[in-house]
């Protein structure tokens, strides 16, 4: 039955298959090293290439002293470390969601998330007359009700089980109900705030400061590591179903809200800073999975390295393009996610469901 | 005031920046450049030992003469106190409407940077819509704004969020005043010319126009009857009523007209049915066709004709008389308020009107306010039917 | 005593799929569970395995009551292959297999753990599919993953729902084959669902023959499989021969 020079060939093949998935995370880590690079030096106050980068690296160490420092340092470099910081959470959390819902389509918005955070910014907009309202209301309250829907499930799956057919349907119904209120809010409100509550909700990183950063650079990171450690957990889920799952050790219901928990709280944190910016969840896993597979080990960290970048690639683009006009960032993304999809469907060589 | 001012000086030691920091000197304590202070101020200058340039001499020169030592301070529409401690002489204009008080006020060369919708407007700002544009401005670009040193900015009041100005520029650390007006409310109209006018030595101008706003609001008010016309007043679609705390409504009410919409605040939808129970004498609409720019009437006409064919609307008495008129935004929401209110009441009340050419009104206004060479007679498509 | 099942009763909603059922299973012995569609195979494996749990009734593995096992302990003890061969997402056959290895694996999986999966493709001769992916293989060749995956689990006890469902007579004896020599080489127990009775006669060394959720008869294949029992329980007349040491059933009319 031993076949050792067969053996020996498969075990190659196997070693270079690994290499890969090690290369393209390594590949998308230089991505956003370089796009970040450009980035930093694209922007209507002329500086010069090698201006940027030597006040980059002052500012490692002191403060900006004058108006060029300052542009680089307090304007351009937040808003890529935002898009790098979102777009790898986006990502991250679109990769586990479809793990656990078993769907290559879902994202954390087909739970409802990005309905609810436009209620409640609008919410916020509309209510207050003034523009000088509370530094973080606008946030805040996005955020508190992105988490509803998340709740609402959880009690749905207590009752229904957590299977993912449950928690897909509880997740549109959601979004169906919080896009109603919302479009009820907005039909009785002046043109004015519905133009301010649209803008949020297009998605737009221009924002950014380094006051924000912490927040969602902390919320990055726990939730990553929280994800990476249930990656065995949902590749097992993933491939085998639940029933052999269970067989496994693996308590199906128990780990899909758990991810499912984590990848909200994350796309939370995020959007409510910087609105629903769509696509990123969806088309960044994706293009990872096709070059490397769907075992969430190597995928989680690709989709995240991969989704930052492609994000900031966006963002450079939408502040770039039509200067000095600023185009949202959600309109680049739903822009390059259409077509994007079209010609990964043309493209596909494998059954995904 | 003190608050704001230490609050000033802070920031600004904090942030370290460069200018404006030895010249802010000049204020501490009394809030004022005192002989003794410019005096010693200029000698040091002349003997080479001095921190201040030669420009912060001239401001401070400048204050000490013409503003009597001391800042001068307002608040704007967006309630906030804003002080300025030198003459202002570079400002961004991110809408229109601003640009148009600018030019009221006869402050034009002080302007350095545009909106994209002012760039577009060639004919109603021949000079202007050449210079530099700064983005939307819903989303200004900082950097563009940056680029070009101003010393203010004027925004509107609700647009954009703050933390996409003010906050940016606290972060750059730079020292740009932003001032948000709207110019294009009817109610507010007068004092925001009168501070503007005011920040910027302007007084004389904008008394002028000032004068000019109240001859034909007084003249219009002294005009309006016992018995009220009834009005609807509505914009985007027929249906769409413009209720209380709008500018339309406003518009109608300042003009004399009794509007139906009395009792509901902002913008809905309505059922036709009911308008016509409210049987109004003029209907009003609002329109974005038209303006300074086109001289195609055809957008407002089919407005103007959604209206009348409207089904069941042949029932309502404007529509029977021949009582629909359409007019353009660009008009009714920006410093040629007045004329407006004039065209709005003739509509209203012809018979009281019958002295008064609103067309003539307008083109006094181009002539003596806006400085351009347009005839409004030939050009332009502000209202139908006709005048 | 292996498995020991007493007064089983299990019931999806209002419908009772295990009633009253006692069994007891040997060491290492090849036992067949047969009976018709809807007489309760699947769901007795699936309450040895945990993955159903029973209303009433217990089910004793080496002596220990399974409702004591932690879920890793169950999983390292018993291996369950299901009915569906079903992939959801893409993966290639290494990657299936791997799946087992889960009760096993820390934080990262060690070099053991993918050895073992090397060793287990290899015993089953599939060594040579490893990158392939699962969902363009014949059904022959994805059963043989699905054992080599329930394999490197490392498990004592075997469970098998239908796993000749869907093969060609080749496969068929191939796996029942490969199945055999497990049990007997690294004296796994495995307790196979199986409807092919003459399989279950061939292979198996006891039969269970199931009835309406209940245990109709137990005993060796020749005792078990008799013309009375199988008209009694599949309502089928049938034909009995022994060939080769073995009894064959051949059916011959459905009865009314």
């Amino acid at each position: 039955m031993m076949d050792t020079t067969e053996l020996l060939r498969v075990k190659e093949e196997y070693e270079r298959y690994v290499c890969k998935k090690i290369l393209f995370i390594i590949f998308t880590l230089i991505l956003i090293v370089v796009v970040a690079g450009i980035s930093a030096t694209l922007g209507s106050y002329p500086i010069s290439v090698s201006e940027v980068y030597s006040i980059i690296l002052k500012c490692l160490v002191s403060h900006p002293e004058n108006t060029k420092e300052s542009i680089v340092w307090n304007l351009r470099m937040p808003r890529i470390l935002l898009a790098i910081i979102a777009g790898a959470g986006l990502a991250s959390s679109g990769a586990m969601t479809q793990g656990i819902l078993r769907n290559p389509l879902a994202t954390p918005y087909t739970l409802g998330i990005s309905s609810a955070a436009g209620l409640g910014a609008a919410i916020a907009i509309i209510l207050s007359k003034g523009i000088f309202v509370g530094k973080y209301v606008i946030v805040g309250n996005a955020f508190l009700f992105s988490l509803i829907p998340t709740f609402v499930i959880l009690a749905l799956a207590r009752v229904k089980g957590a299977t993912p057919e449950t928690i897909i349907l509880a997740g549109i119904a959601m979004m169906y109900i919080f896009s109603a209120v919302t479009t009820i809010l907005m039909y009785f409100a002046e043109p004015e705030a519905v133009k301010s509550a649209y803008f949020w909700m297009v998605g737009d990183l221009g924002k950014a400061s380094w006051e924000m950063i912490p927040t969602v650079l902390v919320s990055l990171l726990i939730c990553f590591i929280l994800l990476m450690w249930k990656t065995w957990d949902v590749n097992v889920m993933m491939t085998a179903g639940d029933e052999v799952a269970k067989s496994l050790g693996v308590n199906p219901e128990r780990e899909r809200i758990f991810v499912m928990l984590v990848s909200a709280f994350l796309t939370a944190s995020i959007i409510s800073f910087t609105g629903t910016i769509g696509f990123i969840c969806l088309v960044a896993p994706h293009i990872c999975r096709m070059v490397i597979g769907g075992d969430c080990r190597y995928l989680l960290p690709a989709s995240a390295l991969f989704g930052g970048a492609l994000l900031l690639t966006c963002d450079t683009i939408a502040r770039t393009i039509l200067a000095p006009v600023i185009l949202p960032v959600g309109v680049v993304t739903n822009c390059l996610g259409g077509p994007m999809f079209l010609y990964m469907l043309i493209r596909r060589k494998k059954e995904y469901w | 005031m003190r608050k704001v001012f230490i609050a000033l000086i802070l920031l600004i030691s904090c942030i370290g920046v460069v200018s404006a920091n030895d010249y802010m000197d000049l204020f501490k304590g009394d809030n004022r450049i005192t002989e003794k202070e410019l005096a010693n101020v200029i000698t040091d200058y002349m003997l080479g030992s001095s921190t201040l340039s030669l420009n912060e001499i001239r401001d401070a020169s400048y204050v000490y003469i013409h503003w009597n030592g001391e800042p001068k301070s307002i608040v704007d529409s967006a309630n906030r106190t804003i002080t300025i401690y030198k003459p202002i002489k570079r400002i961004v204009a991110l809408h229109s409407d601003a640009v148009e008080a600018l030019v009221v006020l006869g402050a034009k060369n002080k302007v350095v940077g545009v909106s994209k919708y002012t760039k577009e407007s060639k004919r109603q700002f021949p000079e202007l819509s050449k210079l530099p544009s700064v983005g939307s401005c819903f989303d200004p670009d900082i950097e563009a704004i940056v680029s070009l040193n101003p010393d203010v900015v004027i925004s509107y009041v609700r647009w954009p969020d703050p933390s996409k100005l003010e906050k940016k520029f606290k972060l750059l650390g730079l020292n740009i005043t932003v001032i948000r007006f709207d110019f294009y409310k009817g109610s507010t109209m007068k004092e925001e010319i009168e501070k503007l006018g005011y920040l910027l030595d302007k007084e004389e101008n904008a008394s002028k126009y000032i004068k000019w706003f109240d001859k034909y609001e007084n003249l219009v008010k002294s005009r309006i009857p016992e018995k009220k016309v009834k009005v609807y007043t509505c914009g985007g679609k027929p249906l769409r009523a413009f209720g209380e705390g709008t500018g339309l409504y406003d518009l109608s009410v300042m003009a004399g007209g009794d509007n139906v919409l009395k009792g509901r605040e902002g913008y809905f939808d309505v059922d036709p049915e009911q308008v016509i129970v409210w049987t109004p004498d003029v209907i009003l609409r609002w329109s974005y066709a038209g303006g300074y720019e086109t001289d195609d009437i055809s957008g407002m006409k089919t407005d103007y004709e959604e209206i009348v064919n409207q089904p069941g609307f042949e029932n309502i008495p404007a529509v029977k008389n021949g009582r629909v008129y359409v007019m353009s935004a660009d008009l009714a929401t920006a410093p040629s308020f007045p004329v407006a209110l004039v065209t709005v009441a003739k509509w209203l009340y012809p018979d009281r009107y019958s002295d008064i050419n609103p067309k003539e009104i307008f083109q006094e206004y181009i002539d003596n306010f806006l400085h351009i060479n347009y005839n409004v007679s030939e050009q332009g498509s502000f209202v139908y039917p006709k005048w | 005593m292996k498995i020991r099942i007493k007064g089983l009763e299990f019931s999806y909603d209002s419908i009772q799929a295990l009633k009253n059922v006692t069994i007891d299973i040997h060491e290492s012995e090849i036992v067949a569970i047969v009976g018709p569609n809807g007489s309760g195979k699947s769901t007795l494996l699936k309450c040895i395995d945990r993955i159903l749990k029973p209303q009433k009734g217990v089910i004793l593995i080496n002596g220990k009551d399974v409702k004591d096992f932690s879920q890793i302990e169950i999983a390292r003890t018993v291996g369950y292959v299901p009915q569906s061969v079903k992939q959801f997402f893409p993966a290639t056959v290494f990657e299936v297999v791997l799946m087992g290895r889960r009760p096993y694996l820390g934080w990262r999986c060690s070099r053991r753990d993918i050895e073992k999966v090397f060793e287990v493709l290899r015993i089953l001769d599939i060594e040579n599919i490893a990158m392939r992916d699962f969902n363009e293989l014949s059904g022959g060749q994805q059963q043989k993953v699905l054992i080599a995956r329930v394999l490197a689990q490392e498990p004592e006890i075997l469970l098998l729902d239908e796993p000749t469902a869907n093969l060609d007579i080749k496969h068929q004896l191939e796996v029942m084959e490969i199945i055999r020599t497990i049990v007997r080489e690294k004296g796994i127990t495995a307790i196979v669902a199986i409807h092919d009775l003459n399989l279950a006669s061939r292979y198996a060394d006891r039969i269970i023959m199931m009835k309406d959720g209940k245990v109709f008869a137990v005993g060796y294949p020749n005792e078990v499989l008799t013309s009375t029992n199988v008209e009694n329980v599949y309502g089928v007349k049938v034909k009995v021969i022994e060939l080769n040491k073995s009894t064959y059933i051949i059916p011959l009319e459905p009865l009314d």
